[in-house]
């Protein structure tokens, strides 16, 4: 069997020099998921690829390289900046908004691109550890090109009507408990034109994180990494698809390598 | 997993850490994205009360948005935005301004300035020939009787 990474790390720091190890939360006893122990070394100034792979992913502030995948240019070529009509707007996305040209919202994208690394970044973090990644969008020109992307990724993907209780009240639905997903990302946070997904709010009731492509007529509150973008467009939707798509692929193969080494 | 389900009380993040502080939660059954999220928090943290953010958005207007009103005023609107990939190109309106920016000289006014350009599009690109005047929508229509001659009548 493969070890992973961690597996190694430990053993290295059960049997090896521990001069160099810097350990955080002593106290704390068991641990399955993640390391707390971190190699004493200035991570962000290097190149993972080149030098130490037993780095912690976490203690790197772009580890699976995919920051640099989301541009200014590629959003605004996709008119990810285009916005709503100024009534239309939710008072909570005014701080995304780079102004009103002739009635017409227009999102800020450098906030956005800011947002949206955060966002791919925590993608690949979960997709590395291995976690449940949930698409969810209620737009029906974007349902077969969504279920497509989770399916290529080796993801899930809920497209259809959301039924009260399908993360709540798991038993009387589904028959039995079933294991919910780590991250729940919305390319479309809207019902219908007035109502908020209700796949955020229960995210938000079952503590799982959410990422969420909100337009100028979203409510940004719930999301836990609310990316600033026109999620009307087609050409645009596709764009943060394939970027989604290449941020998960990014973290298996990286899971991949590391259990290999 | 244990969890309070009061999804407008703070924060996802801190409710689990809640747990985990009042021993709710083991440290091993923490959720797979605690680790993460902590050292990446959100920019914002998505709590559901929070103030109202100052209502302040600028209006995006550009030097030339005064000729552009002009020409619209002048011109019929007539055609149209390419959706589909507006890479290298540019709409009449635009392409208008463009030209009038180049023509622009002081002593000229912009009536002036405006026959020019037109005259040299029109010679450059046939389309520019469709171009139909507007009718004068300020002047009283014919047949509208005006307060004056209600009063001397």
């Amino acid at each position: 069997m493969p070890k992973l990474f961690r597996q190694v790390f430990n053993e290295f720091r059960r049997f090896g020099d521990t001069k160099g190890i810097h350990i955080i939360r002593q106290k704390i006893p068991s641990r399955s998921i993640s390391t707390y122990g971190t190699l004493n070394q200035h991570a962000e100034n290097k190149d993972v690829n080149s030098e130490n792979s037993l780095i912690d992913p976490l203690e790197h502030h772009d580890y699976f390289d995919i920051r640099k995948t989301v541009t200014v240019k590629n959003l605004f070529l996709s008119t990810a900046h285009y916005g709503h009509v100024t009534g239309c707007r939710n008072p909570y996305m005014t701080p995304y908004l780079f102004g009103v040209r002739s009635g017409i919202d227009i999102i800020d994208l450098e906030q956005t691109v800011r947002h949206f690394q955060d966002a791919l970044n925590f993608t690949a973090h979960i997709a590395y550890r291995n976690g449940i990644i949930l698409f969810v969008s209620r737009n029906k020109m974007m349902m077969p090109h969504i279920e497509k992307t989770a399916k290529a990724c080796g993801e899930y993907a809920h497209c259809r009507y959301w039924s009260n209780g399908i993360f709540t009240d798991m038993v009387s639905r589904l028959g039995q408990n079933v294991r919910l997903p780590d991250l729940a990302i919305f390319l479309n946070t809207q019902n219908s034109v007035f109502q908020t997904h209700k796949g955020v709010l229960d995210c938000a009731k079952m503590l799982i994180p959410t990422i969420g492509v909100v337009d100028t007529n979203c409510d940004p509150r719930l999301i836990s990494y609310p990316i600033p973008a026109n999620d009307d467009s087609f050409r645009s939707n596709m764009l943060y698809l394939s970027l989604f798509e290449a941020a998960i692929k990014k973290g298996k193969a990286k899971r991949a390598e590391d259990a290999n080494m | 997993m244990a969890g309070s389900r009061s999804h407008k009380v703070s924060t996802i993040f801190h409710r689990v850490q809640g747990l985990l502080t009042a021993e709710g939660l083991e440290w091993k059954d923490r959720p797979l994205w605690y680790d993460v999220m902590e050292k990446f928090p959100p920019k914002t943290p998505p709590k559901f009360n929070r103030p109202l953010p100052p209502d302040t958005v600028k209006t995006i207007v550009y030097p030339e948005d005064l000729i552009r009103a002009k020409y619209f005023e002048r011109f019929v609107k007539s055609d149209f935005t390419k959706l589909k990939s507006h890479i290298g190109w540019k709409t009449l309106p635009q392409m208008f301004i463009e030209e009038y920016v180049k023509h622009q000289r002081e002593g000229a006014t912009v009536d002036e300035i405006f026959d020019e350009v037109e005259a040299k599009l029109n010679q450059d690109r046939t389309r520019y020939k469709r171009y139909i005047h507007k009718p004068n929508r300020s002047t009283p229509r014919q047949g509208t009787v005006t307060e004056t001659e209600t009063e001397s009548t």
